[in-house]
């Protein structure tokens, strides 16, 4: 049987209107249970974007070593030791979380999370 | 009709002292004399006696001299005099004699009147924020308000509307830095940045807004006042530093926000304002920035969110972020009620102020290219390799029409190694932004996908146009909103598709895409645009605003003492009672009277 499964691109726009794919297949770590439409709780982070802050000192190269298993597309330095980071797969923030420990010169790895305006012409 | 006489005859007897007084009594405003100058109304050591028309002049001489004090005028209105009473002597003491006094009619103290600071911007009577007299204002209920339910700014306005020397930043989708109500009132950043702040979306120079929701902050914090063109802000001058974290559909990532917040530190701004947040996980390295701001002695005020839930049982930030720089805000509507949107939190909302129906300044003029796929029930789009039909369902009881692959979904399924394109071309010319809104229900299984594009030239986008989005997924059987920025597509022939493709494995029943509500929002800048809306991102500038006043009014304050004087200032509301730290909504003359205690002070008992 064929699941069915949010796709790489497609579910950044599922998260974003607050959904979880639906499936009649067991239910795995990276396949959430389904879920009904909840429009109030929206997408919260960016796939595939984290922001990695260095130790002072450290060489960017460190950010490549640890997190280039999952194709990096680019990095942004951002100042203050913090660098944006895309990547081509994305494994999720617990992954790239539990890797940090491997490297001393990572001194933190966090999702790019998503923040909206909160004013609105027409609340319904 | 007496009280009418008598307030005419006292601005014509004493306009000129009062005008004088007004401009004296804004000079104790230095704060040891605050509260004495906050609640006087007369003028200490004068009374005004009219005496009955028998009183000659000669008369009238003695009787003032017989309580010891000095004629200062002899009034135009017959038979009022100006007297200065004797050193110590109270008014409540004089008027006692002068009434005693058979010669005298009527005795009354020298009453103070204060200008009635009220600027002449045509579109004044519509900021209930300001001056709310039950007027009715926009769409969202309730839109007729209750008298007195507003800032108490008025009173304000007589002591300080120039704030330019404080830099506020606004921290959001941009501003419109060319609108007719804030081109004099933006931050100067010099040829560094002669757009007056910069762009950490697009990571240029320039901040303009593609949204609206940026300039319509701006407009609340500082518009400029008495101008004689659309609103006022809360200070008539300012300093507005336009920081672009937000895009063209209004949302921004944690790189793009912190980026803003340390620009806007670093370049000087004393005040935030973010009108933004997320209902996720805590967020480190925002809070680092906020940090930073502290460090940096700038008040950072942000806004509850619009969920209408419990901040304290759901987190929203940066609202929820403890730092002692930050104030967030809630929303209350035009009688003081918590509006019906907005979040709340007892210890992690501090203050509410006006939220609902709120005018202000605007990016630009708005349209709607909406597109409903048919003509006479005739899928109107041009398509290839088949599969995308027009068709309608019934959704929540309303017929709505639909973009359909299979025609029958959510029935069947679409055929193997399928190819199906469907597109359309719209004239986008002339526009600043657009963005592209739809709904829709998705079964597409691994292995399939559905795609979206782009193509700024026209024809069929799968050939050489730009992916928007594309791959497998579900909805799970429900219908969900979409938006994409279609700004790069601007042009004159813009194409816009989908593109369901299959592999050679059947798709279980179900699998398909229906769109609908397919609609492109446009935006074109201009300089003259204004919108009435609603959102605690619109009471945030109201409070960032005042935050800006207190600083510009006390150019030592600390943030410390500013977010003290907003909190300790405000005036009690029974629907903030328990739903935030303070149960007060921000009033912009107690804060200014608010006389922070000192602190790190030393004595020495003997």
């Amino acid at each position: 049987m064929r699941c069915w499964r949010r796709g790489q691109r497609i579910g950044l726009v599922m998260a974003a209107a607050g959904l979880v794919a639906g499936s009649a297949c067991s239910q795995t770590p990276s396949d959430p249970a389904p879920k009904p439409m909840d429009l109030s709780s929206r997408q919260t982070r960016v796939p595939g974007e984290y922001l990695v802050t260095l130790v002072a000192g450290a060489d960017v190269k460190a950010i490549a070593d640890l997190y280039g298993r999952y194709g990096i597309k680019g990095t942004q330095d951002l100042g203050r030791n913090l660098f944006l980071v895309r990547l081509t797969e994305d494994p999720g923030p617990a992954k790239l979380e539990e890797l940090r420990g491997q490297n001393a010169q990572i001194k933190a790895v966090q999702p790019n999370f998503v923040y909206r305006g909160n004013g609105r012409g027409n609340i319904q | 009709m007496k009280t009418l006489i008598q307030s005419k005859f006292i601005a014509a007897l004493v306009g000129a002292a009062l005008m004088l007084y007004a401009q004296v009594s804004a000079a104790p405003f230095a704060q040891p004399n605050w509260a004495a100058a906050a609640t006087s109304q007369y003028v200490p050591g004068e009374v005004l006696v009219k005496f009955k028309p028998a009183a000659v002049a000669l008369v009238r001489t003695a009787s003032v001299a017989a309580l010891g004090h000095t004629i200062l005028a002899h009034l135009e209105q017959p038979g009022w005099t100006h007297v200065k009473l004797a050193a110590g002597q109270s008014v409540t003491e004089a008027l006692v004699a002068y009434q005693n006094d058979p010669n005298v009619e009527y005795a009354q103290p020298n009453y103070i009147y204060h200008t009635a600071a009220v600027p002449s911007d045509p579109q004044y009577a519509q900021l209930w924020a300001f001056k709310n007299t039950g007027q009715t204002v926009g769409t969202f209920p309730p839109n007729i308000g209750t008298a007195g339910d507003d800032m108490n700014i008025e009173r304000a306005w007589d002591h300080i509307t120039d704030c330019s020397s404080v830099v506020v930043a606004v921290v959001d989708s941009g501003v419109n830095y060319t609108q007719e109500d804030l081109a004099a009132n933006m931050w100067n950043g010099g040829s560094s940045f002669p757009n007056h702040g910069k762009d950490f979306v697009d990571n240029d120079l320039d901040p303009m807004d593609l949204n609206g929701h940026g300039t319509h902050v701006a407009g609340i914090i500082g518009a400029a006042g008495n101008n004689a063109k659309g609103t006022t802000g809360v200070c008539w001058m300012a300093s507005i530093m336009a920081v672009r974290v937000l895009n063209a559909m209004g949302s921004g990532t944690t790189a793009n926000i912190t980026q803003g917040i340390n620009f806007a530190v670093t370049y000087g701004a004393k005040v935030i304002n973010m009108s933004l947040g997320s209902g996720g996980a805590f967020d480190q390295i925002f809070s680092d920035a906020i940090t930073t701001a502290r460090n940096s002695d700038v008040v950072v005020v942000v806004s509850a969110g619009n969920s209408t839930s419990d901040n304290d049982v759901t987190a929203h930030y940066p609202c929820n972020f403890t730092q002692l720089n930050l104030v967030c805000v809630a929303a209350l509507d035009q009688n003081y009620a918590l509006a019906s949107f907005s979040n709340w939190g007892a210890t992690s909302v501090d203050v509410g102020a006006p939220g609902t129906n709120i005018l202000s300044t605007w990016a630009g003029a708005e349209g709607t290219i909406a597109d409903n796929f048919n003509t006479t029930g005739v899928l109107n789009w041009t398509t290839s390799g088949g599969g995308w039909t027009y068709g309608q369902r019934t959704v929540s009881g309303t017929l709505f029409d639909f973009l359909l692959d299979p025609g029958t979904f959510p029935s069947g399924a679409y055929v193997n190694n399928a190819d199906n394109r469907v597109y359309k071309t719209f004239n986008l010319s002339g526009f600043n932004a657009a963005t592209l809104n739809f709904r829709m229900q998705l079964a597409i299984p691994l292995g399939d996908s559905l795609n979206l594009n782009y193509r700024n030239s026209g024809g069929d986008p799968f050939a050489g146009g730009i992916q928007l989005n594309g791959g497998s997924g579900s909805t799970g059987g429900f219908i969900a909103p979409f938006s994409f920025d279609l700004s790069p597509c601007i042009s004159v022939a813009c194409s816009v598709g989908f593109q369901l493709v299959s592999d050679a494995t059947s798709a279980p029943a179900g699998s398909g895409a229906g769109i609908l509500r397919f609609s492109i929002d446009t935006l074109t800048i201009n300089t003259s645009s204004y919108n009435t809306i609603s959102g605690t991102s619109m009471a945030t500038p109201e409070v960032a605003g005042l935050a800006m006043m207190l600083r510009a009014y006390n150019p030592q304050y600390t943030y410390a003492d500013t977010v003290g004087a907003i909190k300790n200032g405000g005036r009690s509301v029974a629907a903030l009672a328990g739903k935030t730290t303070t149960g007060k909504a921000v009033d912009v003359m107690s804060s200014l009277a608010y006389i922070n205690p000192p602190t790190g002070l030393m004595a020495t008992v003997q």
